[in-house]
């Protein structure tokens, strides 16, 4: 039985990684998408995002199976609770990165309303976030779960500067609107991200430490 | 008599009264505690410096590994051990404050207060209701309309009554096994206890059972301080305010039971209820 209990602990626990591995696939490509203006590789991230869903369905299934089987407790019960609120998490992240493709379809035949520089920084920033989250699942290190969710600060600023400029530029030239806002709307979806990866961080220093960290200023 | 006794006497009615109706709002206090308690049986110590304190009012659950003491603690609170040859006691067993090991414990007033419900039902081989008189009845309630009345109420409590009613008469062994574990419940409240320990209660009954036993403790709980030994960690999951939990004699952890559950405190703990050892 505790072999059977091992091993499906540790399906739940592959079918996350591989989740999470096809979610940074996404946004990684989704940004490269944007900067080289590769229209093609945006209609891949939107493509796959199919496959991301289905493995959402798939944790729940397995984490509800488990549960039915072995009603777990203390680590383990963490666990499997850990796990299914991981999957929406990068799903959402997912789907954020599709919107982003989708919005680097409409700028791609449009000419450039400045050149990117911040976006593709912050667009890097929440996609190490994102990996950053899953490897310290994978290495069950709360430490670095911890110094990722101080890192969403910086995404949030980001976009304010974004924001900033963005309006500058609206204001400036009105032909520029329709474009400046699907910039805006990129921004907004990357600082999503960042949110995201920092619940998925609050979500590991609670499966290692045991208490909810969660609607708590961070103390330092 | 003079005033003075009178006052006694009142007073003593009063105490008497406030504790067949506790305060609810009144603080939670310790009712079952032990302090350094060691045990042996022979050459065995089957307890080792156990200092525990039970909240009044509140589910108590006992767990660990077989043989890990936990019955044996149990029993410690009615001296349900003192019928064992060989059987040696340090320290302290306290219910109420009181010592119950004291010199002038009154045994049989004792296990009135602290009944005690085992792993297997054991009607008496009489009516169902004369199984619930039976302590009054020893204990010289004559009354019948007072017998009829204990006889409801305890049913009631033990949620049988409506099971039974209309059979009263009926020989208990023809109960199921879990309405019979229920009877036994019953037969315990018909003694008025305030405690009440429970020593695997359901182990041997099916799950529809056994939820009646947990929902019925969960009642109880209202009004009587329960001790519950179980090897069924859902169990003590689902039905305990505290658990404790025994390993080799010894307790390892004892605290808030959704706590133990989610986020022991020590690494023993977590592979005994993940199931890693035991």
């Amino acid at each position: 039985m505790q072999r059977l209990f091992e091993e499906e602990l540790e399906q739940i626990k592959e079918t996350i990684l591989t989740m999470a591995g096809l979610v940074e696939r996404a946004l990684s490509d989704a940004g490269k998408a944007l900067v080289e203006r590769d229209s093609a590789l945006a209609q891949q991230v939107i493509d796959g995002d199919d496959a991301i869903d289905q493995l959402e369905v798939e944790i729940d299934r397995l984490a509800s199976e488990f549960i039915v089987r072995h009603q777990p407790a203390a680590s383990d019960l963490r666990f499997v609770v850990v796990a299914i609120k991981l999957g929406p998490e990068l799903e959402r992240i997912a789907d954020h990165a599709t919107n982003i493709a989708e919005r680097v379809l409409y700028l791609n035949d449009k000419p450039n309303v400045k050149p990117l520089i911040d976006l593709p920084r912050m667009l890097n920033l929440c996609r190490a976030m994102v990996s950053d989250a899953i490897s310290a699942y994978v290495r069950r290190d709360s430490a670095k779960a911890r110094e990722i969710i101080r890192r969403d600060d910086e995404v949030d600023a980001l976009y304010v500067q974004i924001l900033r400029e963005l309006i500058t530029f609206m204001i400036d030239d009105s032909q520029t609107i329709s474009r400046a806002i699907a910039l805006i709307f990129v921004a907004r979806y990357a600082e999503r991200i960042g949110d995201q990866a920092t619940n998925i961080a609050e979500e590991i220093v609670y499966l290692e430490e045991g208490t909810p960290i969660r609607h708590q200023p961070l103390e330092d | 008599m003079s005033s003075q006794e009178t006052h006694e006497i009142a007073t003593k009615r009063h105490k008497e009264a406030q504790k067949e109706m506790p305060d609810s709002t009144s603080p939670i206090s310790t009712v079952l505690a032990s302090e350094n308690l060691d045990l042996y049986y022979g050459e065995t110590q089957a307890l080792k410096k156990i200092s525990l304190a039970m909240p009044e009012r509140k589910v108590t659950a006992l767990i660990g590994p077989s043989g890990c003491g936990k019955s044996t603690y149990l029993r410690c609170f009615n001296r349900m051990n003192d019928s064992i040859e060989g059987v040696r006691l340090e320290g302290k067993v306290m219910v109420e404050g009181e010592d119950v090991n004291g010199r002038e414990v009154d045994l049989e007033k004792l296990r009135t207060r602290v009944g005690m419900v085992f792993q297997k039902s054991n009607p008496f081989p009489m009516t169902i209701a004369d199984n619930i008189t039976y302590g009054p009845r020893m204990a010289g309630v004559k009354n019948r309309a007072r017998l009829q009345e204990i006889t409801e109420r305890a049913l009631q409590q033990a949620d049988l009554w409506t099971e039974v009613k209309d059979r009263l008469s009926d020989s208990a062994l023809g109960l199921s096994g879990g309405q019979q574990q229920r009877l036994c419940i019953a037969r315990t409240l018909a003694n008025e206890p305030q405690i009440i320990l429970l020593d695997e209660p359901a182990s041997a009954l099916d799950p529809i059972s056994t939820a009646k036993i947990e929902e019925t403790l969960a009642h109880l709980k209202e009004t009587y301080t329960i001790v519950i030994v179980t090897h069924n960690l859902q169990q003590a999951a689902r039905i305990a305010d505290e658990t404790a939990f025994f390993m080799l004699g010894e307790v390892i952890e004892f605290g808030d039971t959704t706590t133990m559950f989610t986020n022991p405190a020590k690494a023993v703990t977590e592979d005994y209820i993940t199931g890693r050892f035991g």
